[in-house]
């Protein structure tokens, strides 16, 4: 499969600190890519490197298979679109106004204004001034800027921050359309992981500048498996028995933590313990949080 | 680049013509009320009295209006994180350029507005003398040069103070400077260091005043080509300082 952005040892400091250090990306060609890692991680720079707003220290950024460099750099981000950090507007202007001078600048014809909003849902408010928005509609208004041209490749650094759970919704629909529907690539970032997981097929992991996982998200979720809590009225017993019967079982808080099983295992153990005159107070499942993947991933704890 | 330039006029969206109406207005109305029940003497040298005047006023009012200009097309900008979706589509060294035609074209249309508007504003009031084209192109000249000047310094208070009342501040300190400098001999070297009074250099003539006939009068000097140096110097090395400023400031 080709890929649609290839970065190569990218290598970012401010100051002697690394911001982005020997990062290298692979972002497949019609797929959404998220981009996670919690703040400060590094996210940002790396997109702002992609699109050559920050000049990295060493290393290279392959966009559609053409190494981006000083000269080509604005032929090739013509067929690309982005929405770095947060949306870009003039607030005394109009969204169709906001539009026509973007597509002036991207050479796109004034018809395509009108497709664009359709996309984002703005055709009602096109004529409002954008400091009237709402930040949500500015956000769409930033992704109907980011769509003109028919980008094949789309830039969007945290595109539903500040938003409400109902433009959350709107705004993952929105972004998981675009490969089926217009064959666009995306490169979504983000610091959650429910979020990158309703929306990528693939995915990136950067903390403190560095990757520490890169793959599709179902080769994340082998790292994110369930577990089952179980409280009993004698958990010490409980434990010896469920060993006595080859299941693996930690006695931690006041519950035990035993891996995910099946159906059929989890009424089998049930039904011993009862037998065996152990009530069953309650029992969960449990999936791991993104604190306990990143844990896994890094050994070390830290905060998304 | 046009497209470009065409771009920027239309994100100003009158923002800048906003400001140079009232000012052009301002000053219209105040040399008008100066002329409009001309004695002999001022029939005979209206002109030339209203060129005096003009660059009074100019040193006045231009450095906050081009205070105003340039945190106005900087603060468009920067209110709407607009840099890094520019930077995507147009060089930077572009987006600078453009931002500097645009007020120097609109900077233009208002000093040549002016200058024609005082030429009929002097037939209406019927001065006798006759329109000195050479003195008010002259005039003209050096204050859009001048205006652009302020407005690129301007341009570097707006982008080194995130709060646009720094610039605005400087340049309500430009005027004051400016008028000041006007106390100061037309060839004083002073003036070379306090760019917001260069609208002198322009001046064709020079008002005096006879103790004893108790009377203003004029005299002509020549073009001071002295001052017309550093002045387009000061803009030569403001322009690539400013821009290479511009240039390496994050986006």
């Amino acid at each position: 499969m080709k890929n649609a952005i290839e970065t190569f040892t990218l290598t970012k400091k401010y100051g002697k600190s690394n911001a982005v250090e020997s990062l290298n990306m692979e972002v497949p060609e019609g797929s959404i890519y998220g981009f996670l890692g919690p703040n400060g991680a590094g996210k940002s720079t790396t997109m702002k490197m992609i699109l050559g707003l920050v000049k990295p220290d060493t290393g290279s950024v392959k966009v559609l298979e053409s190494a981006v460099n000083d000269t080509n750099r604005l032929e090739i981000l013509k067929k690309t679109g982005s929405l770095i950090e947060s949306p870009s507007y003039y607030g005394h202007l109009t969204g169709k106004e906001n539009l026509q001078i973007i597509a002036m600048l991207k050479g796109v014809p004034e018809k395509e204004i009108q497709e664009v909003l359709r996309i984002v849902r703005l055709e009602n408010q096109q004529r409002k001034k954008v400091s009237q928005y709402s930040l949500g509609m500015k956000q769409r208004l930033g992704l109907a800027c980011a769509l003109l041209g028919h980008p094949q490749v789309l830039l969007l650094d945290e595109p539903t921050n500040g938003l409400d759970p109902a433009g959350i919704q709107e705004m993952r629909e929105l972004i998981c359309s675009l490969p089926s529907k217009y064959g666009i690539t995306v490169l979504v970032s983000s610091h959650l992981l429910s979020e990158i997981d309703q929306m990528a097929d693939y995915t990136g992991i950067i903390d403190h500048g560095k990757m520490i996982f890169q793959g599709e998200l179902s080769q994340l979720h082998m790292h994110s498996r369930k577990k089952l809590l179980l409280r009993t009225q004698n958990n010490e017993a409980a434990a010896r028995i469920l060993q006595d019967r080859k299941i693996v079982c930690k006695n931690q808080g006041g519950q035990l933590i035993l891996p995910d099983l099946s159906d059929d295992q989890t009424a089998y153990f049930v039904s011993v313990l009862v037998r065996e005159g152990i009530g069953v107070l309650r029992i969960e499942e449990q999936q791991k949080s993104l604190e306990e993947i990143f844990l896994s991933l890094t050994g070390k704890q830290v905060s998304l | 680049m046009t497209k470009q330039f065409l771009c920027e006029w239309k994100k100003t969206k009158g923002k800048l013509v906003s400001i140079l109406l009232p000012v052009l207005t301002l000053l219209l109305v105040w040399i008008f009320w100066l002329i409009h029940d001309p004695d002999a003497e001022k029939l005979q040298d209206g002109y030339t009295y209203m060129t005096s005047t003009l660059i009074l006023l100019n040193c006045i009012f231009m450095p906050a209006t081009a205070a105003v200009m340039a945190s106005r097309m900087m603060d468009m900008e920067n209110k709407g994180n607009t840099y890094k979706l520019l930077c995507t589509l147009q060089k930077k060294s572009s987006i600078f350029a453009c931002k500097l035609a645009v007020a120097a074209a609109h900077l233009t249309l208002y000093f040549a507005i002016q200058g024609f508007i005082l030429f009929l504003m002097g037939q209406a009031v019927g001065l006798t003398e006759p329109f000195p084209l050479r003195d008010y192109l002259l005039l003209q000249g050096v204050s859009l040069l001048t205006t652009v000047l302020l407005f690129i310094l301007q341009i570097f208070f707006s982008l080194a103070f995130e709060n646009q009342l720094y610039p605005l501040f400087f340049g309500l300190l430009g005027s004051f400077v400016g008028l000041f400098t006007q106390l100061l001999s037309p060839y004083s070297p002073i003036r070379y260091f306090l760019p917001w009074g260069y609208f002198a250099y322009g001046a064709s003539s020079l008002m005096r005043y006879d103790e004893t006939a108790k009377t203003a009068y004029f005299i002509r000097i020549p073009f001071n080509a002295a001052g017309f140096a550093v002045l387009t110097a000061m803009l030569l090395i403001s322009f690539l300082a400013v821009r290479g400023y511009f240039l390496r400031k994050d986006v």
